[in-house]
C-alpha cells in the first residue's frame, strides 16, 4: 500500500464531524435524563417535607 | 444427561484459559501503575500474581488444544468457570498486599469488585497503594463490561454460535449488532466514551476541590470507573462522603445513572435514536420506581426528622435512593447511620431500590427494571383478560429497542429469574439473620450482596463470620451470573458424574 492510501486509509477511519456531533448529542441526552430525573424526585422530597411527612 | 466427552472438556478448558490470561493480562495495569509510583512491594505482588495467571491460563491452553467449536452446551459453562478461576486468581494480589485478613477476605473483594458489588473487607483502605487500588477498579471497570465482553473484544475472532452463549452468560442478552464480537466492540467504545467525558469532569471537580494533580486524576478515574461500572468501589474508607461536595455527587449521580443504562439504549442515544430513551419500557420502569421509593424513603425520614433543611434531605435521600436502584452502592452517610438515623422505612425502600436494580444489558445488577415492567405488563394483561368478554383477544404491547408483543414464553423465563432472584434474597437475609444479625440489618446488607449493590448498614466488615463471607461470595456470583451460567456448570458438573 502506498503511503497516499495509507494516508486516505487513516483519515476515513476518522469519524465524521457529523458522526462526532450525534455522539455528543447522545452523550448530553443521557446526562440530561440523569438530571431529569435528580430534578423529579426532588421535587417528590419537597413536597413531602412541606406536607410533614 | 449426556456425560460430556473428552472433547468437550477440552472446548471448555481452551475458552476458560483464553479468558483467564485475559484477565492476567489485566494485571498488567496495576503492575505498571506500581512501578511508576516505585511502590515495589506492590509490583512484586502484581509480578507473582500475573505470573500465576497467565500459567494457568496459557497451561489449559495447551493442555486442552483442539480444533472443536464452541458449542451452546460449552459456552455458559465457560463463563462460570472463567468467573471461578479469574476470582480465585485475582485474590493472589489482594492476599499478598497485607490489607486482607485472610485468603477468603481477598476472594470476597475480588468477587465484589468483578460483579460490581462494592462491598469490601480490605483493611486500611485509606492507606492502599496507588497499584493496589488500580487494581480494585480495574477488577471493578472490567467486570462491568463483563470479563467475556474484554475477551471476546481483544482475543476472540469468528461471528457466533457458540460465542453468543459466553456473552449471554454474562447476564446480556441483548444483541446491539448481528455480530457478537462487534457488540463486545461496542459496549467498549461507550464506556471508554463515558472514561474520557467522565473523567475529565471528576478530574475539574477534584482539582478545584484543592486536590494536586495526580491525585486528582486519579481519585477521578477510580471514582469513575466506581460510578461507570455502577461498582461502588472508592479510593476512600468514607467512599464519596470524604469528598463533601455537591457539585462531585451531581457528577456521579449522572455517570451511574449513564452506568445503568442498557448498552442498546446507549447505542441508539448514540446513534441518533434519542427518543429510545423515552419509549423504552425499561427506563420507564426506572423512573417509576424510583419516584415510588424516593416518596416512601422521604416519608420515613421526615417522620423520623433526622434533617430538617430541604437540601440536605433532598442531597442524601436522592443520592442513597438513586444509588440503591442502579446498584452503584457509592454513600454519604455512615453505614450506622441508617440504622441508627434513617430508620427502617427508609432502609426499606432501600432495599425496594436495590431488589428491583436497574436496566439489563448494563453493568447494574438485580432483577431489572424490563422484568418489573414485563411482570406488571402480565398481571394488567390477566386483569384485562378476567374483565372481558370470554371471546376477546387480550394483548399488551411494550417497547424495547422495538415494538414488541408480550408473549406468554417471555413472562415465563422473566418470572423464572425473579422468583429466582426472590429466593437468593430470602436465602442470603436468613444466613445473615442465623449469624446473629437483625432481620432489618440481615436483609439489607444480604439484598445488596446478591442484587450486586455495595451499600451496607454495617453487617459486611473483616470481624462477620467466615461461613456469611462465603454465602455473599456466592450471592454476588449467582447475581451477576442471572443464575443460567452457574447452573450450566453445574448441571456439566452432575453429568461428569451421573451422565449417560
Amino acid at each position: 500500500m502506498g503511503a497516499g492510501s495509507q494516508r486516505r486509509g487513516a483519515r476515513d477511519a476518522l469519524p465524521t464531524a457529523e458522526q462526532v456531533l450525534t455522539l455528543t448529542t447522545g452523550l448530553v441526552t443521557e446526562a440530561a435524563f440523569a438530571v431529569g430525573l435528580m430534578a423529579a424526585c426532588s421535587i417528590v422530597i419537597v413536597l413531602v417535607l412541606l406536607a410533614g411527612g | 444427561m449426556l456425560r460430556p466427552s473428552v472433547d468437550d472438556h477440552r472446548v471448555v478448558g481452551l475458552y476458560t484459559g483464553k479468558i483467564v490470561s485475559g484477565v492476567g493480562l489485566l494485571m498488567i495495569v496495576p503492575l505498571v501503575t506500581a512501578l511508576v509510583f516505585r511502590e515495589w512491594d506492590t509490583a512484586i505482588d502484581f509480578g507473582i500474581g500475573l505470573t500465576v495467571c497467565l500459567a494457568v491460563g496459557l497451561g489449559l491452553q495447551a493442555l486442552c488444544r483442539t480444533s472443536d467449536e464452541l458449542q451452546r452446551r460449552h459456552g455458559l459453562v465457560v463463563v462460570s468457570a472463567s468467573w471461578i478461576l479469574a476470582t480465585a486468581l485475582g485474590a493472589i494480589p489482594l492476599y499478598l498486599s497485607g490489607h486482607m485478613g485472610s485468603y477468603l477476605d481477598a476472594v470476597f473483594d475480588v468477587m465484589s469488585g468483578l460483579t460490581t458489588t462494592g462491598l469490601y473487607l480490605m483493611q486500611d483502605l485509606d492507606h492502599v497503594s496507588n497499584g493496589l487500588n488500580m487494581w480494585r477498579f480495574i477488577l471493578t471497570f472490567a467486570g462491568g463490561q463483563g470479563i467475556v465482553v474484554i475477551a471476546l473484544t481483544f482475543l476472540f475472532k469468528g461471528v457466533g454460535g457458540g460465542l453468543y452463549h459466553l456473552y449471554s452468560g454474562e447476564g446480556k442478552e441483548d444483541r446491539l449488532l448481528p455480530n457478537v464480537v462487534h457488540t463486545a466492540r461496542v459496549i467498549w467504545l461507550i464506556s471508554l466514551g463515558w472514561l474520557a467525558v467522565g473523567t475529565t469532569a471528576l478530574t475539574i471537580g477534584a482539582l478545584a476541590l484543592g486536590q494536586a494533580p495526580v491525585r486528582a486524576f486519579l481519585h477521578s478515574l477510580w471514582v469513575f470507573m466506581g460510578a461507570f461500572s455502577t461498582g461502588g468501589f472508592a479510593p476512600q474508607s468514607y467512599n464519596t462522603f470524604w469528598y463533601h461536595s455537591l457539585a462531585f455527587e451531581i457528577m456521579c449521580i449522572i455517570i451511574f445513572v449513564a452506568g445503568s443504562l442498557n448498552f442498546a439504549v446507549h447505542w441508539a442515544v448514540w446513534t441518533g435514536e434519542r427518543s429510545e430513551l423515552r419509549r423504552n419500557v425499561e427506563t420507564r420502569s426506572f423512573a417509576v420506581t424510583l419516584g415510588i421509593f424516593t416518596l416512601i424513603a422521604a416519608i420515613g425520614l421526615a417522620r423520623s426528622g433526622v434533617y430538617t433543611d430541604a437540601l440536605p434531605l433532598v442531597r442524601k435521600t436522592f443520592y442513597l435512593l438513586i444509588s440503591g436502584h442502579t446498584t452503584t452502592g457509592f454513600g454519604t452517610v455512615y453505614s450506622r447511620a441508617l440504622v441508627t438515623q434513617w430508620g427502617p422505612l427508609a432502609m426499606l425502600a432501600i432495599i425496594g431500590t436495590m431488589v428491583i436494580g436497574a436496566s439489563s444489558c448494563s453493568t447494574a445488577g438485580g432483577i431489572k427494571g424490563i422484568r418489573i415492567a414485563i411482570i406488571t405488563k402480565a398481571f394488567v394483561q390477566e386483569a384485562r383478560r378476567m374483565l372481558g368478554p370470554d371471546s376477546a383477544v387480550v394483548t399488551s404491547r411494550y417497547h424495547h429497542l422495538k415494538n414488541r408483543v408480550l408473549q406468554d414464553a417471555t413472562i415465563r423465563s422473566v418470572l423464572l429469574i425473579t422468583v429466582a432472584f426472590l429466593t437468593l434474597h430470602a436465602i442470603v437475609t436468613m444466613a445473615g439473620v442465623l449469624a446473629g444479625y437483625p432481620f432489618i440489618e440481615a436483609a439489607f446488607d444480604g439484598v445488596s450482596a446478591a442484587s450486586n449493590t455495595g451499600l451496607s448498614c454495617g453487617v459486611v466488615s473483616p470481624s462477620m463470620p467466615g461461613a456469611l463471607k462465603a454465602v455473599y461470595v456466592v450471592a454476588m456470583w449467582l447475581g451477576r451470573m442471572e443464575f443460567l451460567a452457574v447452573f450450566a456448570l453445574f448441571g456439566w458438573l452432575w453429568s461428569v458424574v451421573r451422565g449417560r
